[in-house]
């Protein structure tokens, strides 16, 4: 009898532990092949990584908390980074009368407001129309995109890609925050962790972050009991939007340049990341630490398949399994638990 | 097929009674299925994840195309991570060969000692003669 309760506990740790198994055999053969891949350049590397795209998995995990989820994310960080990318420089092709850049604060406060506008029509929508989420995002995304097509067209631009941003702007994102031997930490890194604690802070120290866990978990209940619910499910959009448009001010500077493709499917990624650090579709369940495991051990899988040369085709497919294998994890944690 | 719709009915009862919007409401809610199914499923899905690695691995390197833009093609060539491209120079009457760019607008030219890491497509960027 009791060794069939342990073979199972076995099974089960083995089960609901799956995708870390799968992580680290694929950690350990990079690191046999490519023994550069545990050096100080590439751990710096996949921290830097993770930092830029720590902002979009910590605003989606706000949705996947409210048993929602949030597809437009990824086209909300481009639009984000080519204003910008158009604004923060001297020689604005999409807008020629502007000679100088704009001060970064600005054009910071412009994009969180942009974020936040296009958060509030997701929430607004979800929580007035109770439309799912899905369709909400998707139609926003496709709204963004053709907002980013139409801006990208703006002055004498005609598409072409955003580059030669002011030099400060540069220097605050990528700017060295510390070196290790000769490879610098770049300072985003450092205003990720930030994010973090901010985002912490929020969901656990604050009236709203306690509201957002009750309506994830059971809406009904929670309107109840006072929370005004739908608030709530704007105010969790809208903070993810902000999110969003801070990765994109930090993806301008990191990549150098922005295009319409900038962005492009990062909320599969995140969405990933959030279900992999355990924040369930359930509602309701999630930690920021979580989050931050996810974001993580994702960047560390797929830079140590960048590692190996395996094409973005390939990684594609691992990417789509990784997400059905996380979501089923998670099925069946709620299952047994059930 | 009854079943699942009588289930869709019942939800909608149950949304229409409820206070909140409830287009949020836990997915797994109206899940049928046992855990031992679940389970092979997951065993299923891991074996193909562990079968696309393995495809992956054993078809690596990443595939570097050149658009010439009106010049002589220039063959696509499969590098590993951390190779650098091998500079094919291109030819079009009537211009002069300014570099390769990863950028169709030619804002920033490839330079030819940066590490290859992902495929990408280089543009042939022209200067009129």
């Amino acid at each position: 009898m009791n060794k069939k309760i342990d073979r199972k506990k076995i099974l089960d740790l083995i089960l609901n532990n799956a995708m870390y198994i799968i992580i680290a055999l694929v950690v350990i053969y990079v690191a046999i092949k490519r023994p550069k891949f545990l050096g100080v350049a590439s751990i710096i590397n996949i921290l830097s990584l993770t930092a830029a795209k720590l902002p979009i998995a910590l605003g989606i995990a706000g949705c996947i908390v409210l048993a929602g989820t949030d597809i437009s994310a990824g086209r909300i960080v481009g639009l984000s980074s080519v204003i910008t990318a158009s604004l923060l420089t001297n020689v604005s092709k999409i807008w020629p009368q502007l000679t100088q850049a704009l001060p970064i604060p600005l054009v910071l406060l412009i994009v969180i407001a942009v974020g936040a506008l296009i958060g509030f029509v997701n929430g607004f929508s979800v929580a007035e129309f109770s439309l799912h989420p899905y369709i909400v995002t998707l139609s926003t995304q496709l709204i963004t995109y053709g907002i980013i097509l139409l801006y990208m067209q703006g002055g004498t631009n005609n598409g072409m890609s955003l580059s030669g941003m002011i030099e400060p702007y540069k220097e605050l994102i990528t700017g060295t925050l510390f070196k290790i031997g000769t490879v610098s930490v770049p300072m985003y890194v450092l205003y990720a962790l930030i994010f973090t604690v901010i985002i912490w802070f929020i969901w656990n120290k604050t009236v709203f972050g306690k509201n957002m866990f009750a309506v994830g978990s059971n809406p009904t209940a929670a309107e109840v009991s006072g929370v005004n619910v739908k608030k709530t499910i704007i105010m969790v959009f809208m903070l993810a939007g902000v999110m969003y448009a801070i990765t994109g001010f930090f993806d301008a500077a990191r990549i150098g340049s922005a295009t319409a493709a900038t962005g492009q499917n990062y909320e599969s990624d995140a969405i990933s990341a959030c279900v992999i650090g355990g924040v369930s579709f359930v509602g309701g369940t999630g930690k920021i630490s979580g989050v931050l495991v996810g974001v993580l051990l994702l960047q560390v899988i797929f830079t140590g398949l960048n590692f190996l040369s395996v094409s973005a085709n390939m990684l594609y497919i691992i990417k789509g399994l990784i997400i059905l294998i996380a979501c089923a994890i998670d099925m069946r944690k709620y299952l047994t638990k059930k | 097929m009854e079943e699942k719709e009588k289930t869709a009915k019942n939800e909608n009862k149950e949304g229409e009674t409820a206070v909140s919007p409830l287009s949020l409401h836990n997915i797994y809610k109206d899940i049928h299925i046992s855990v031992k199914t679940l389970d092979r499923i997951i065993a299923v899905l891991a074996a193909l994840l562990i079968l696309a690695l393995v495809i992956g691995l054993n078809n690596r390197g990443f595939l570097i195309e050149y658009d010439a833009r009106g010049g002589t093609p220039v063959e696509a060539q499969k590098k590993m991570y951390g190779e650098k491209i091998d500079m094919q120079i291109p030819e079009r009457e009537g211009y002069v060969f300014e570099g390769w760019s990863a950028y169709p607008d030619c804002t920033v030219l490839w330079d030819e000692n940066t590490e290859i890491s992902g495929s990408m497509k280089l543009y042939a960027c022209w200067i009129e003669d």
